[in-house]
């Protein structure tokens, strides 16, 4: 809501006298020392499965991140599997060997970083289906007409559904729970850069934790794109010492389409 | 015993030979030329220092003076004095119409009008808003606007940039009360917060009280702004307008009949749709964008001891982006009073209030209709006792039922969602309140009294509990059932000492408490932030605050300056949680941290009153800091409330009695906000890393406004005037918000400022004609 009321405001003011505008500025930034990000997912498809780690930088430096080699990195799980991680194709990717992603399974990530080691659990969810994929076009809020896809689902009754929503040409992902209508049937826009006549669509629907639902939730709203929050802050973190990043295992759907 | 009995009986009749020696007179204070009733004259006693009676909020006084007396004079600000010699020594009535000072007299009758009442009152931390003078100030599209003006005075800051929201002495936005002859108006900007929702033409009094309020006021922690609309024309048929860039307004105003009754009609609509209209692009074309606002009220006499008032506004904005979606929100407030005075001495009103603020989204391709309510119904009972010209009682009684209806989600079937209701709370809220205003050895004035308040949640609704932070348990109430109910006593007092009659040094010390409570979690508020009341998880928000200052009048009161500190406690403040989601969620206070504030500072301000050359310079140093458990190791840190440094300088000038120009210029300290510490990598996306909250600060903001009134014809019957004025003359890009980006192809982030106005400037036309002259109803 705070995002479409500052749109307004923008709109109604640049409509009004031709002014709202916005314009580069220098601000003097705290700097932090370098902080480590552990990324990591792990499904119920065939494996391997990755771990990215990264530094954070100064935010006046250039964007060119570069993994941390050398760290010791193992998932294991309930069943008493154990797998240590070996690098993977550049630095600071790390991939698993044998480890099989299955639903109802507790999985734990430890990765050593220069001396200190990051622990994160997660219990991975059964997945729910996608019925079906709609495909319309609608006008958007600049007036232009745009292909827009949603998938139908039906929520799980008496049990709380965490979901992402994810596009797997572009990566795109979007959080849903089901707090205020569980049980029911359910329509999620599936976010998309443009789509035309022929493209593929392949769509999936994640079933992943409550604590990787909240951390999602919580970047989205720091993410803001239309406008920074009174209060932003890092997503609580879900690693023991805290590090950035998350570890999310979940179990995933998925339905293919062709636009026509 | 006998002896002690005689005492006392000789006691007694001393009492009574000594009232005996004493007279009443009462009665009420007016406008010669309008009828409406004079807010704060003063009616003295031409040869004694020290006795005298200012009229109430409806023009009525009663001074009770020794039977040797019989020089009264009347004075009031902008009027001529008025002098009479009583024919009889005994209790009176009393009316009588002032004059207004005509421009030519003006010079002379500076000495004549001297008024000290800032020096003399033991009120501090008020301020009377000279309503006449704002129309003088330039202002944003040429809107005259109330709120934009206390915004210049010390210790209150505007909320952002052109917003009619403020802060006063670090406390938020939703800290200020608002009264419109008495009714609480919940949401007071209209378009996203540009303009407030009262209409100058209407408004006849405006007080605000930074934090130390007698205790007739209670409810909200930093201030209270009390408006009085005005009565309407007595005398003759009125009609008045304006037409500016952004709206016209049209007023008018009449007797009912002759000094028994008046009216007064006032509206205001914006058509800045209309220019969407001409646009170009089909999206803003299609689009709705237009607020208005009616204010209306109506009096009766009713004998010579009674009258009526009755008083509303009703104002909506509405906006909609094509057909695509909607919103429309808006207040409404009812005032129905009684004025009844039991004698000479004992003045009541009597009010039924009824206010509400709502808002409706609708999503237009999903079918879904948001609705969202607030509202309350009031009885209100105020008691002025005119004990003799040294002492003054008040006292009275307030009691409110609130209801908040959250949120209820109406969606056709095609959304499949089904429909959704929030559960709506009610509360009910009450307080009693006695406050004695005592003058001593006429260097002396004291205003202290308690306030009494009360508050329970009841139902018919749900309630949640936490006994930890996983468990959501809930309990019900039935109607008429009471849940946690809260008690607070609110003691308050404020002394002042005159050295001199223009010189005097005040203090008090204030509680105050609060039940209700926005949740905002945007640096500006908008229409949906959502109102939630005290419950058993939530605590009334409770405030101390102690004021000392320094105020002297020099050059016959041509000057006036003064000098205020203050520091202020907080309990039961209000944060959120990381990531907290605020709509639609029933359990909002699971989202919901609660700490302390602190606040204190020092304000300066020096004002020139009188001559051609008018205006003043505010400065206020202060800050406003807040402490949560999980918010920065549970350490103080600057909150969105704190600006270090606010200066502000009016200045007024009549080259002619026709032309008159003006300036201000505002400086202020830039938002404190949390700007990235670093950036990480994400899902392949660029993410800013974030440290302690609010550690930075936002560029220091600073705007000059200019602006011209020219008198186009002054007659007695009739008289236009045209007002030139441009906002922000040098053009300075103020940050609104600043929204840090990354170029994925430069590899490179950076920070970006959104500001919203550059150079705008600004004219209107305004007029007011008598139409007839009453004709007096023939008996």
């Amino acid at each position: 809501m705070r995002n479409i009321f500052r749109t307004l405001l923008i709109v109604s003011v640049a409509a009004t006298i031709n002014s709202a505008c916005t314009e580069k500025i220098d601000l003097k930034l705290k700097n932090s020392e370098p902080q480590v990000t552990i990324e990591g997912r792990l499904n119920d498809k065939s494996g391997p499965y990755y771990v990215a780690i990264t530094k954070s930088r100064l935010y006046t430096e250039n964007n060119e991140f570069t993994g941390i080699g050398g760290a010791q990195v193992i998932i294991t799980d309930d069943a008493g599997n154990i797998d240590t991680l070996v690098p993977g194709f550049i630095t600071g990717l790390y991939q698993t060997n044998f480890i099989q992603g299955t639903v109802g399974r507790t999985y734990k990530l430890s990765a050593t970083v220069e001396g200190t080691t990051y622990v994160s659990l997660c219990k991975m969810n059964p997945p729910v289906d996608i019925d079906s994929i709609l495909i319309s076009t609608e006008t958007n809020f600049q007036g232009e007409l745009k292909t827009t896809t949603k998938m139908q689902i039906h929520d799980p009754a008496g049990v709380p559904n965490y979901y992402q929503v994810f596009s797997v040409r572009d990566g795109y992902h979007a959080e849903h729970r089901d707090r205020l209508w569980d049980g029911k049937i359910r329509l999620f826009n599936i976010p998309h850069k443009d789509l035309a006549a022929g493209d593929t669509l392949e769509a999936e629907l994640w079933s992943v934790s409550e604590q990787v639902y909240t951390f999602f939730d919580q970047f989205d709203q720091n993410q803001n794109n239309f406008g920074a929050p009174a209060a932003p802050a890092n997503p609580d973190p879900v690693y023991t010492p805290a590090a950035l990043g998350y570890f999310s295992a979940h179990s995933i759907k998925s339905k293919t389409v062709i636009i026509p | 015993m006998k002896r002690i009995f005689a005492t006392v009986f000789l006691c007694l009749s001393l009492t009574t030979i000594f009232s005996q020696s004493k007279f009443t007179i009462s009665g009420t204070i007016k406008d010669g030329k309008t009828g409406e009733e004079l807010i704060g004259a003063t009616i003295f006693l031409r040869d004694t220092i020290g006795i005298g009676a200012v009229t109430n909020a409806y023009g009525f006084f009663s001074l009770t003076i020794p039977s040797s007396k019989k020089e009264i004079a009347v004075r009031y600000v902008g009027y001529e004095d008025y002098s009479v010699t009583l024919d009889s020594l005994k209790n009176q009535s009393l009316n009588v119409s002032l004059s207004p000072a005509s421009k030519t007299l003006k010079d002379v009758e500076i000495k004549a009008t001297k008024s000290n009442e800032n020096i003399t009152s033991a009120q501090v931390s008020a301020i009377k808003l000279d309503i006449k003078q704002l129309e003088k100030i330039p202002v944003l599209f040429g809107e005259k606007d109330i709120l934009k003006t206390i915004q210049l005075l010390p210790g209150v800051q505007p909320a952002s940039e052109g917003n009619a929201g403020y802060y006063v002495r670090g406390g938020s936005n939703d800290q200020n009360l608002i009264l419109l002859d008495e009714a609480t108006v919940y949401s007071p900007a209209h378009l996203l917060g540009f303009f407030s929702v009262f209409n100058n033409d209407a408004i006849k009094d405006a007080t605000l009280y930074k934090g130390n309020m007698p205790a007739e006021y209670g409810g909200r922690l930093a201030s209270v702004l009390d408006l009085k609309m005005k009565e309407g024309n007595s005398k003759e048929y009125v009609i008045g307008g304006g037409i500016g860039l952004i709206s016209s307004r049209l007023n008018i105003e009449g007797p009912i009949v002759k000094d028994k009754g008046s009216f007064i009609v006032t509206g205001r609509r914006t058509y800045a749709d209309l220019f969407l209209k001409l646009s170009k692009k089909d999206n803003l074309k299609k689009s709705i964008l237009f607020f208005y606002d009616i204010n209306a009220k109506a009096n009766y006499r009713i004998g010579k001891r009674d009258r009526i008032f009755l008083s509303g506004y009703f104002g909506q904005d509405k906006f909609g982006l094509r057909d695509r979606f909607t919103i429309v929100y808006g207040n409404a407030t009812a005032t129905l009073r009684w004025n009844h005075i039991f004698s000479d001495k004992l003045f009541s009103n009597t009010s039924f209030l009824y206010n509400e603020f709502n808002y409706t989204i609708g999503i237009n391709v999903a079918s879904i209709d948001v609705k969202s309510q607030i509202r309350d119904f009031s009885l209100k009972e105020d008691l002025d006792y005119y004990l003799n010209s040294k002492n003054k009682l008040k006292f009275g009684f307030l009691t409110t039922f609130h209801t908040i209806v959250p949120g209820q989600v109406i969606s056709s079937d095609t959304a499949r969602i089904g429909n959704i209701t929030l559960t709506k709370n009610y509360g009910w809220e009450s307080s009693v309140y006695a406050q004695h205003e005592v003058s001593l050895w006429n260097k002396v004035n004291i205003n202290y009294g308690i306030r009494l308040s009360v508050f329970t949640q009841t139902g018919p609704s749900k309630y949640f509990k936490f006994p930890n932070e996983d468990v959501i348990d809930t309990f019900n109430l039935k109607l008429g059932q009471f849940g946690k109910t809260y008690f607070n006593a609110e003691p308050r007092v404020s002394i002042s000492y005159n050295f001199i009659p223009s010189m005097s040094f005040k203090a008090a010390y204030s509680r105050n408490t609060q039940n209700l409570h926005q949740l905002s979690t945007t640096t500006t508020s908008a229409p949906t932030d959502r109102w939630i009341m005290t419950s058993n998880n939530t605590k009334p928000e409770i405030a101390d605050q102690v004021s000392a200052g320094y105020f002297v009048n020099f050059h016959k009161d041509m000057f006036e300056v003064s000098v205020e500190g203050y520091y202020k406690w907080m309990q039961n403040q209000i944060d959120y949680k990381n990531g907290a989601t605020l709509r639609a969620n029933e359990a909002v206070e699971t989202e919901l941290l609660y700490g302390v504030g602190r606040a204190y500072g020092a304000e300066f301000f020096f004002k020139k009153k009188e001559g051609k050359f008018t205006g003043w310079v505010s400065y206020t140093f202060s800050r406003s800091e807040r402490k949560f458990p999980t918010v920065n190791r549970e350490t103080w840190f600057a909150s969105r409330y704190d600006r270090t440094h606010d200066l502000s300088i009016v200045l007024m000038y009549d080259i002619t009695p026709r032309i008159n120009v003006s300036a201000t210029w505002v400086y202020y300290t830039g938002l404190a906000a949390t700007f990235p510490i670093g950036k990480y990598e994400l899902n392949g996306e660029i993410v800013p890393l974030y440290g302690d909250r609010n550690q930075d600060r936002f560029p220091a903001y600073h705007r000059l406004d200019i602006g011209a009134t020219f008198v186009l014809k002054k007659r007695k019957t009739w008289e236009h005037d045209l007002n030139i004025s441009v906002y922000n003359l040098y053009a300075r890009k103020n940050a609104y918000s600043i929204d840090f980006k990354t170029d994925y192809d430069k590899g490179i982030s950076y920070a970006e400022k959104t500001y919203l106005f550059r150079i705008v400037p600004s004219i209107a036309y305004n007029f007011k004609f008598s139409v007839l002259p009453a004709k007096k109803k023939s008996k």
